[in-house]
This record gives structure tokens, sequence and C-alpha cells, in this order.
């Protein structure tokens, strides 16, 4: 089932009455998700992915635009009758039920045969392994297993598509990569289209089959993950994805004449550290941060800081002159510190 | 601990002047004979078998039962719909608030002689709609009034209402609203379980207090009647003493009372804790 967003605007209103504002979380949204696919939405706190999901599941009213799932113009529906289900950051789950009776909220409220109720709770414990957690109330589960509570409580009804708002973001780490690729698991195995809202770029970038990042309320691309990492289509995408984030630093443009301000990018791992001699820029490594495997090595160049990303057996001392090299085919351009790419 | 211990102790003392020791010399006089005149004379258990052959002491006794059965649920259904019809702000439910808490904050007097004129028989506007007739005149109709006279004064009930409906997260509403669930699947499945907690001991709470505040309306409003149907075991208690002078026997039935409601509060709390409510 298919997902269409066309042009959803949505505005509201803030602070104290006589002096209020109106902020647009939603400014002009186009997105189009395709049967069984997987949508990763990304972006800084307060870009709309949150609001996005809120207006697709009804949750919230659009101000203009439509939205089409499955072919039909839901714009106007209640969130029951849309035909979506949806997970919660919090999970949402009744704590005065039990973990089956969660599960079987959404059959109950659209009054299925009670037969019909018990089989499909069982199928979905089954597939997520909550068979002995059943009679058990949220307060005693564990924050995976509540997870998989209101997975469970998503998939049990067979909607036409899952809608989840950062769902695992109340897990720790190690809970979360495991999570994360069951959900992955999971939604390949349903076939259910998902959108898949989070703010955290790893996240999207290995849960979705194509990511769309949102900012001040408008999608900035929307791509396949590694053609978002490969070729961001503006400064801000280029500098979001991507741990540590692509260097950027304002630029002179001259081609025969002067072009203009741009804005240079070039990513941390695509930039080595060499001898003085073989250096295209000199700089002093500032601080050298392990992470593990490798090492981001800071460099002040001039009055900038640029991060190299590097094997951590390579990294040079803190304090020391340092020489960098880079290929210019890995080099960005963007129009101004903002801009759109311009290759 | 041991600090916040001490800032008890005022309640403490309170507590023992006023309840503890006027408690216990209750429960002396309750095994004598005393008039406020002559020194209290023992008397054994003389005052509990009169007890139990007073006619008046357990038409009094049923009254109060019925005044609870009737006052406790009616509260509890108006505190509690008004509590989740002013829950979401709009245009006026502030006001309305203020509205539905202020006949708590009227002196009890004051209150029970509005009533007076609001229930008058004769030129009393609600008699003057013409929709009730018998106020104040037929036991059944006043026993009602009395009751209704109590629905109105939910001033703490409503806000601790207010206040447990504000606690469920709106996350949960619109989990059911996605799953489909109506408004009134909400309101049962989720709104009510999630407050029947505090509802358990709201009505906990207002047994106690109707057992025993129902005194003023009987004795500004009804004076106990018409035949004897708003005579309260509080009423009977007060008039044994003060109007009969029989102090030793107000004692005894003020112990009865005691035991009395001791045990509903106990069958309540076993019910509650059997339902998981609490």
């Amino acid at each position: 089932m298919s997902i269409v967003i066309d042009g959803v605007y949505r505005s509201f209103s803030r602070g104290r009455r006589g002096e209020q504002q109106v902020v647009a979380a939603l400014d002009g949204v186009d997105l189009e998700v395709q049967d069984g696919e997987l949508l990763a939405i990304v972006g800084p706190s307060g870009s709309g992915k949150t609001t996005l999901l809120r207006c697709i599941a009804g949750l919230e009213e659009i101000d203009e635009g439509f939205i089409e799932i499955d072919g039909t113009d839901v714009t106007k529906m209640l969130p029951g009758k849309r035909d979506v289900s949806m997970v919660f950051q919090d999970f949402a789950l009744y704590p005065h039920m039990t973990a089956g009776d969660n599960i079987a909220f959404g059959l109950k409220a659209q009054r299925k045969p009670k037969g019909e109720i018990g089989s499909k709770v069982q199928e979905v414990a089954e597939l997520l392994g909550l068979e002995a957690l059943l009679d058990t109330k949220p307060a005693q589960l564990s924050g995976g297993e509540r997870q998989r509570v209101a997975l469970a409580r998503a998939i049990v009804r067979e909607p036409a598509a899952f809608l989840m708002d950062e769902p695992l973001s109340n897990l720790d780490a190690e809970l979360r990569t495991y999570s994360r690729a069951e959900i992955r698991m999971l939604q390949r195995r349903l076939e259910v289209t998902t959108i898949y809202v989070t703010h955290d770029q790893v996240e999207a970038m290995t849960i979705g089959d194509r990511v769309a990042v949102l900012r001040d309320g408008r999608v900035e691309q929307v791509d396949h993950p590694i053609a978002l990492y490969r070729t961001p289509a503006t400064a801000f995408v280029a500098s979001f994805l991507g741990a540590p984030p692509m260097n950027l630093f304002p630029a002179e443009l001259y081609a025969q004449k002067k072009y203009g301000s741009i804005t240079l990018g070039i990513r941390p791992e695509r930039i080595a550290i060499v001898s003085l001699e073989d250096a295209l820029m000199r700089g002093v490594a500032r601080v050298v941060e392990p992470t593990g495997p490798e090492g981001i090595v800071h460099v002040d160049v001039g009055k900038n800081r640029i991060l190299v990303r590097m094997p951590w057996t390579h990294v040079p001392k803190e304090g020391s002159a340092v020489g960098l090299w880079f290929d210019d085919n890995d080099l960005y351009l963007f129009d101004g510190p903002d801009g759109r790419s311009l290759q | 601990m041991r600090r916040s211990g001490a800032l008890a102790v005022p309640y403490f003392i309170g507590l023992l002047l006023l309840v503890g020791i006027p408690a216990i010399a209750g429960l002396q006089l309750a095994f004598t004979e005393f008039s406020g005149l002559a020194a209290p004379r023992f008397s054994g258990l003389d005052n509990f078998t009169a007890l139990a052959r007073d006619d008046l002491f357990w038409r009094s006794a049923l009254n109060s039962l019925v005044y609870a059965a009737i006052a406790v649920p009616l509260r509890l259904v108006v505190a509690g719909g008004i509590a989740l019809l002013l829950f979401r702000r709009s245009f006026g439910v502030p006001s309305a608030r203020a509205a539905a808490y202020l006949p708590s904050v009227i002196p009890d007097a004051a209150y029970a002689l509005l009533w007076v004129w609001l229930l008058n028989p004769i030129y009393g506007p609600i008699a003057a709609t013409g929709l009730w007739s018998g106020i104040l005149t037929d036991p059944g109709s006043t026993r009602l009034a009395i009751a209704f006279m109590g629905a109105l004064q939910i001033g703490e009930a409503f806000v601790i209402a207010l206040a447990a409906r504000a606690a469920i997260p709106s996350q949960l509403y619109e989990a059911a609203a996605v799953d489909g669930a109506r408004p009134w699947t909400a309101l049962t499945r989720i709104t009510l379980p999630m407050m029947a907690p505090v509802l358990a001991l709201l009505a906990m709470r207002d047994i106690v207090l109707s057992l025993q505040l129902n005194f003023v309306p009987a004795f500004i409003v009804t004076e106990g009647g018409p035949r004897f149907a708003t005579t309260y075991l509080p009423l009977y208690v007060y008039r044994s003493a003060f109007s009969y002078f029989k102090l030793g026997y107000a004692s005894a039935m003020s112990v009865v009372m005691f035991v009395f409601t001791a045990a509903v509060v106990y069958v309540q709390y076993r019910l509650a804790r059997r339902w998981r409510l609490i």
C-alpha cells in the first residue's frame, strides 16, 4: 500500500494570547512511499518529523495539501479509519492491561469475533517471542519487552501501513542495535509499508530503504542511504549524515572570473595525514579522540578546524604539526553556507 | 526522616487534644449515666442494651445507611462527571471549574440556609417549577433532596478526580484513536479503569464523610423530619446529648457509630483490594 503526501502544510501558534507567533511545522512536504517500502525520516529536533507522522496518522489536522494511503484520500478521515497503526516513542502501553490485552485492544475496539482475536494475538506473540509474557502487565516488563508488545499491538491489526515514532529511543544502546535489525527483518517479512521517524542518522541510514532528511518542515532530500551519503543535495544533508560530520568551509570560487562565495566540503575519512613535505595543507593536531579501531583527529589549519578520521594505529600525537592531503574528486561544492550542491 | 517527623508534632498535639482525649472520654462516658448536672454514674452495658431496644436509634442508623447509599454514588458520579467534562481547557472551562468548586467553600450553615429557601414547598423556586412535589413533606422526596444537596458540595473530590484524569498520558488516547477505538470505548476501557484506584479511595472517604456530614442539612433544613425520615445518627446523637441531656447514652451511640463506620470502611477496603483497585 503506497502513501502519498502532497504539499502538506501545518502550522502552530505559539506564545501567550495577543503575542502569538505562527510557526510552520510542515512547510510544504511532498513524499511518496512505495508499497512495502521502509522510509526513514530523519532530522534534527523541531524539523517536523513527528508532526508529519502524526498528520499521516490523523492525530493532527493539516492546513493544506492531501494525504493518500493506498489510493484513498485520507486527509479528512479520523485516525481509526485510516488503516494505519502507530508505535509511539514511549510505547503508550495501557498500564492497567496485561500484554495480551494491550495487543488485543485494537481488534476488540473493532469488534472482531473473540476466537479470531485470540488466535491472532497468539500468532503475533509467537512471531515476537511474547508467548510467556501475555499475562504480564507493562510495569513488570523490561524496556525491550515493552517495545515488542508495542510492535505486536501494531502488527496484530494487519494495517496498510506502520508509523513508527522513534520506537528505539527509549532502549539502551546495545538493545537498540539489536532491535533495529529485528524491526528491519520483521518489516521485510511482513512487507508492510512503513514510515520510521528518528533523530538518529545512523539508525535512519541502517534501517531505511530510502531516507528522507527533514529540516524546518521541508524535505531536503530523499534517496537511498548510500546515495544520500555520497551525493548530498545540500550542505545541510552533508553535515547531518555521517559521524563525524562532513568538514565544511566558506570559500571563494573562481572559474576564470570570480563566481562567488561557496561552501567547500570534504568527508573526514577522505583526508589523509601525510608528511609535511607531501602536504596540501599544514596544521596542528589539537585533539585525538579514540573511537576503537579508528581515531578522530581535530586539526587546526589557520582559523579552521578540520576533522580527520583514520586508523588508530596511524594517529599523530596531540600538539604535533601534521600535513593533510586529499583528492580533488572528494571535494563537495555547495552554493553558499546553506546552499544546494553545485555538482 | 527524623526532622520531617518533627514537622508532624503540632498536628499530633492537635489530634491528641481535639480527637484523642475526647474520644477516650467519650468511650468512658458510654458506660455511664450522665445528664451533665450530676457526676457520671457507672452503668455498665445499660446504654448499649437500651440502644438495642431503641426504635429511633435503628431508624436513624437505617436513615444514615440509605443516605450513604444514595449520596456516595451520586457525589462520585457528579464529581467524576464534572471532572471529565471540565478536563479539557477551552472557552469558559476555568470559570466552570471555579463554579464547580464554589459550593464547597460556602460555610455549611449558610449553604443549608440557602437550601431552606430553594426547597421551600410553598414559595421555593424548585416547588415553583412544579416538577418536584412533596419536597420536605414526603419522606422519600426529602431524603433525595438532602442527598442532592450534598451532591453539589464535591469540590475536593472534583479536584482529585480532575488530577487523576490529568495524570493519564494523552498518548494512550492517541494510541486508542489510531486503533479505531470510539470515545465510549476510550472512556470505559482507559479512562475509568485508570481512574479506578482514585475513585475507590474517594468513595471510601465519602462513606466516612456521608455518615457524619449530613448533620447540618438535617439540623437546619429538615430538623430531622418529616416523620424522622432525615433523623440521621449524628442528629440523633446531638439531640440525645443536648436536647434530652442523656450524655452517656449519646456517647454509647457515638461508639456504635464509630465501630459501624470502621466496619463499612474495612469491608470496602477488602472489596477494593479484591478488585485490585488499590
